[in-house]
């Protein structure tokens, strides 16, 4: 009953806000007063010296969250941070630049060589890599703003069982490829259109992007970071970089008394049990043999599919739907003219010029829709085979992939309390249980 | 779990629910005030429509003054009260949520149960993994299989296939080039010579037009003439006049210039009450137009003068007003460095009226060059105000007061870029006399002809202002802010006001002689294209899409609002005491310039038509898409 009103509150509150506002900037001004309209004007752009500042903040950022995981181990000194970075990134800069969008510039720019590549975008995509691949994923722990407003509506989280969790973790891939190529051809920068927190950052938004964020906020209350976890694409790569990561989270620098309390703290399950001895090696060839002879297959399908269904795809490119409207118009000529042939006129373009425009975005689809099915299939299949991964710990890990370096498993590891003699931990016996496993 | 840590959990839980129950009923009134507010909608409703009808027939009632004033601040106060009330409960709503979240944390922070080791963990871990592999597997299997099934079964099309049906067209651009059908020599060779401009100020101006280009008469030659033989008046019969009869020219004044010198309005006309061009009867002559342009004629000396144009040729035309006979046509050239324009077809490539004073002709074309002829049909200079940061080219037409030839090159997406200028020039040099900078953003509005303090001034309306200068010297008098978009109706001067309005912007009432905002209303359909006029205390407004619309001038107030069924971007005429009003469709109604709405007459002219009709004597010039009518009495 509670958690269902958390919900309604976190779901409806927002878009009611939003509403209210958006029905008073409808009302006409008043007429019998010596009001005056004022004039809307465009605000001044920001310094450009300011990017500098935004780099070198997040630069520092990066830093003192890598010290307080790794070093201080402090959970809240991290949540200050966290604060912080909401507050600058996220309210002051109003989410703008941030390191997950910046994958569709360093697509662009990839695909455009005309385009250059803005300073701050490419700092804001390489630094976090960077320092992922030193201290695992700190930037997600302390300065993404995205993850801190998500992180501070946690209240009750749940456990999501691995057979839900491991098909939700392959979405992130999946958008990640779609939005590198809905970038690469200039169709859409899909991430920043549909980014579900950036209208509350700026307290202004379309509604059906209110209505996502409100929906990933309400999610959030029982669900650790639902987003960063199951959508967020620049997670992928930052997923890659901390699996090479240096120094990384380690739950106990003592004797790990194998309790379970780290993995139970973690509500992002990225704690990882030890290894059991009692594992049917014959079943995991089986299904490891199985996998392997239907991935070919898993990554035929989807290539066939993203070839066959690239005109569609392209048709979301507003110079394919331009040019499908222009034909439709052409063939049967409307009465008024349609705002859009009316603009494209107003351009001084012909119809042929919107097909021929149209058309190279299609032959771009029709080479990048195959390799995007491709890799979703590819996805599916190496998804699948990781959950045959052999664990070669005997201890309860971070899992330096999935760790999004939030330290809460520090303060739940009973280990430091007894060495130290801190205040004692709400549980019912530290003793470790009788060993049940080991290498598989 | 202690008694203290017992009892400060169940305080913040219970403080948790409280805040949820504040946010509860905060959201419920929210609601609830979203709902009501629609009823306080400061958009007038039928009460007010009542009210506002019955005063307006019978103005002089206080009481009912009175009982909509009272209506009125009703509906203000209940507004700005559901304003703040949103406001406060936006604010209370945020607040109780975030109390809701802080204090629900504690609570779970409190009560949490002991934590108990799980030996068996690393056993169901290792379970529920297999599992997740073989859901996975399925999974992709099964949405590879259904994508691939659906895509097979799809159809989309492909532009490919657009391309591939019709063939590439071949680039032709607009070539800045002389046309090619026309006996006329390219301004570039031989005796064209840029001159100087000589406005002081010219250098606080970023992009500074070139200056005049002598055209010189041996550079463009006269075209033939056409004429003959008169033909029905219906006929189709291009370059040959159709002289009907032919009437002395009553020298009752001329037109010199878009809607004539009174700014549309017309003190009377003596011209046939029952006219139809399509049968022929009450039509003087009737003569074909070789290119076609939006710009309406101009009338001067008993001549009348014309501009067309077409993505090749340009030309200007004079025809005799008593007879219709073809005078002069002239070929004008592109000038030596204009960036081709491709305008939209609402706007053509001569959508600007040209305008006399009375030695010399002027007319102006999309690409913003503006070229001199004399009445003779001799060209005398050019001068190209392009390129334009304009979506739909030049389209302002000119002006001539003062003795200045008046040009208001008005561009640029915002006003604080400053890329607009109102030009004075000299009518026999085409040399700046004085150019004043404007911070206002493109327009396709047209200069209106006043005096002001005894000196002749012109007034000028752009997003965000409508400005009055002094004709001979630029400077300003005075402006008002208040107006947004795309301007490109003209305003309309009576009673000391002028007016002005744009559709999506408002219109409003400008003392001329403060320039200080008398009244601004949001109310009526407002225009998009087609100007404004005002007569007997009345504003009459029409849209594109045929609403035509009377305005109290004294208050704002509609006094009636109906639809003409048929769209019309011509300018509205007040002739007398009549509205003259010619629609898309090349119907001109008329109607009684009233407080009650009460139409009087309608005359076909057969083809389409936008062009705002002349008056001169008994005489009345209509252009339609094809043709030049002159209706008059026999």
């Amino acid at each position: 009953m509670r958690r269902a009103g958390a919900a309604f509150l976190c779901l409806v509150a927002p878009l009611v806000a939003f509403g209210q506002t958006a029905d008073q900037h409808s009302q006409p001004p008043p007429q019998f007063t010596d009001y005056r309209i004022p004039i809307e004007r465009a605000a001044a752009p920001r310094d450009g010296s300011f990017q500098y500042v935004d780099l070198a903040l997040l630069a520092c950022l990066l830093v003192l969250t890598a010290w307080i995981v790794l070093k201080r181990r402090s959970r809240k000194e991290l949540r200050i941070v966290s604060l912080f970075a909401l507050g600058y990134f996220g309210f002051y800069r109003l989410g703008c630049v941030c390191s997950i969008g910046s994958i569709q510039n360093v697509a662009y720019a990839i695909a455009h060589s005309d385009y250059r590549l803005p300073l701050t975008v490419a700092g804001f995509f390489v630094l976090p890599l960077l320092a992922a691949l030193f201290f695992g994923r700190v930037f997600c722990g302390g300065v993404c703003p995205m993850g801190a407003m998500q992180d501070l509506l946690l209240v009750k989280p749940i456990r999501i069982p691995a057979s839900w969790r491991a098909p939700l973790e392959a979405a992130p891939y999946v958008y990640l490829g779609a939005a590198i190529l809905f970038a690469s051809t200039g169709s859409a920068f899909a991430i920043c259109e549909y980014d579900p927190f950036v209208g509350f950052f700026r307290m202004h938004g379309h509604f059906l992007m209110i209505l996502f964020g409100s929906a990933i906020l309400a999610v959030s209350l029982f669900i650790g970071r639902p987003y960063c976890r199951f959508l967020c694409p620049y997670g992928v790569l930052l997923r890659w970089a901390s699996v090479f990561a240096k120094y990384s989270v380690s739950v106990t620098p003592q004797e790990c008394v194998q309790c379970h309390m780290c993995a139970d703290a973690c509500p992002f399950e990225a704690i990882q049990p030890p290894a059991i001895a009692k594992q049917d090696r014959t079943e995991i060839r089986r299904r490891l043999t199985r996998t392997l002879a239907v991935t070919p297959i898993l990554i035929a399908l989807f290539a066939f599919a993203g070839w066959r269904m690239s005109p569609m795809m392209a048709s979301w490119d507003l110079r394919v739907h331009r040019a499908h409207v222009l034909r439709d118009a052409e063939m049967h000529p409307p009465k008024v003219k349609t705002v859009l042939a009316d603009a494209w006129d107003r351009h001084r373009k012909t119809t042929q010029d919107a097909y021929v425009e149209g058309s190279a975005v299609e032959h771009e689809f029709a080479i990048g829709a195959p390799i995007l099915g491709a890799w979703i299939g590819l996805v599916f299949a190496l998804k699948s085979l990781s959950n045959l991964r052999r664990r070669g710990s005997n201890d309860y890990e971070a899992d330096s992939s999935s760790c999004l370096s939030c330290a809460r498993c520090y303060s739940a590891c009973p280990v430091p309390h007894r060495e130290y003699a801190l205040p004692p931990l709400p549980m019912a016996s530290i003793e470790p249980p009788e060993p049940v496993g080991g290498a598989v | 779990m202690n008694a203290d840590q017992t009892g400060w959990a169940i305080a913040m839980r219970r403080c948790s629910w409280v805040a949820a129950g504040l946010s509860l009923v905060v959201l419920i009134a929210l609601v609830w005030n979203a709902f009501a507010s629609r009823t306080s909608d400061p958009n007038p409703p039928t009460r007010v429509d009542e009210l506002v009808t019955r005063i307006n027939l019978d103005p002089s009632n206080k009481p009912l003054l009175e009982s909509l004033r009272k209506q009125d601040v009703w509906l203000r106060a209940s507004y700005f009260r559901s304003v703040q009330f949103s406001q406060t409960g936006f604010v209370l709503l945020l607040g109780g949520v975030f109390a809701f979240l802080v204090f629900a944390k504690a609570a779970d922070r409190l009560s949490g149960k002991p934590a108990r080791p799980n030996p068996n963990e690393p056993i169901r871990n290792a379970s529920e993994l297999l599992g997740a592999q073989r859901t996975v597997l399925v999974l992709g299997m099964g949405m590879g299989g259904v994508l691939a099934m659906v895509a097979t079964l799809s159809r989309h099309d492909s532009v490919a296939a657009y391309v591939a049906a019709k063939p590439l067209p071949q680039v032709t651009p607009v070539a800045p080039s002389a046309p090619q059908s026309l006996p006329i020599a390219s301004p570039g060779a031989g005796t064209a010579a840029p001159a100087a401009t000589s406005a002081a100020s010219a250098s606080s101006v970023t992009s500074a037009p070139s200056g005049p280009t002598t055209l010189g008469g041996t550079s463009l030659a006269p075209l033939p003439i056409t004429g003959g033989a008169a033909a029905p008046p219906n006929a189709h019969n291009p370059g040959k006049p159709i002289r009907v009869s032919v009437a002395p020219v009553e020298s009752s004044g001329d037109w010199p210039c878009f809607r004539g010198l009174g700014a549309g309005t017309v003190p009377a006309w003596k011209g046939p009450a029952d006219w139809d061009a399509v049968s022929g009867k009450g039509i003087l002559w009737k003569v074909d137009l070789d290119l076609p342009g939006w710009n309406s004629p101009i009338v001067q000396g008993g001549k009348v003068f014309l501009a067309g144009a077409d993505d090749k040729h340009r030309e200007i035309c004079a025809f005799d007003l008593v007879t219709g006979k073809s005078l002069w046509r002239l070929g004008i050239p592109v000038l030596a460095g204009t960036k081709p324009v491709k305008p939209s077809p609402d706007a053509g490539y001569a959508p600007s009226t040209m305008a006399t004073d009375g030695k010399r002709v002027f007319a102006a074309f999309v690409d913003g060059n503006v070229v001199c002829v004399s009445v003779g049909g001799k060209a005398l200079w050019g001068r190209g105000f392009g390129p334009l940061e304009n979506n739909y080219g030049f389209a302002c037409s000119l002006l001539v007061t003062g003795g200045k030839l008046i040009v208001q090159v008005d561009q640029g997406s915002s006003p604080d870029e400053g890329k607009s200028v109102l030009y004075g020039l000299d009518p026999q040099t085409g040399n700046t006399v004085w150019q004043t900078k404007r911070t206002v953003s493109a327009s396709w509005s047209s200069p209106v002809a006043t005096v002001l303090g005894g000196k002749p001034a012109v007034v000028v309306v752009a997003s965000p202002s409508i400005a009055a200068y002094d004709a001979s010297s630029g400077s300003e008098i005075w402006h008002a802010d208040g107006l947004s978009g795309e301007i490109a109706a003209s305003s309309a001067f009576g009673d000391g006001r002028f007016f002005i309005g744009q559709q999506g912007s408002y219109l409003m009432a400008v003392d001329a002689t403060s320039g200080k905002v008398v009244w601004k209303t949001s109310d009526p359909a407002l225009p998009d294209i087609a100007s404004l006029v005002y007569g007997k205390g009345l504003v009459f407004l029409v849209t594109s899409d045929g609403t035509f619309s009377a305005i109290d001038g004294a208050s704002g107030m509609i006094a009636w609002e109906k639809r003409v069924d048929k769209p019309a971007k011509s300018s509205p005429v007040v002739v007398g005491d009549q509205v003259y009003l010619l629609g898309t469709d090349g119907t001109l109604r008329t109607f009684l310039a009233s407080r009650t709405f009460q139409p009087l007459a309608q005359h076909r002219l057969g083809e389409t038509a936008e062009a705002t009709p002349a008056f001169v004597g008994a005489r009345m010039l209509l252009r339609g898409e094809h043709h030049l009518f002159c209706v008059g009495a026999k």
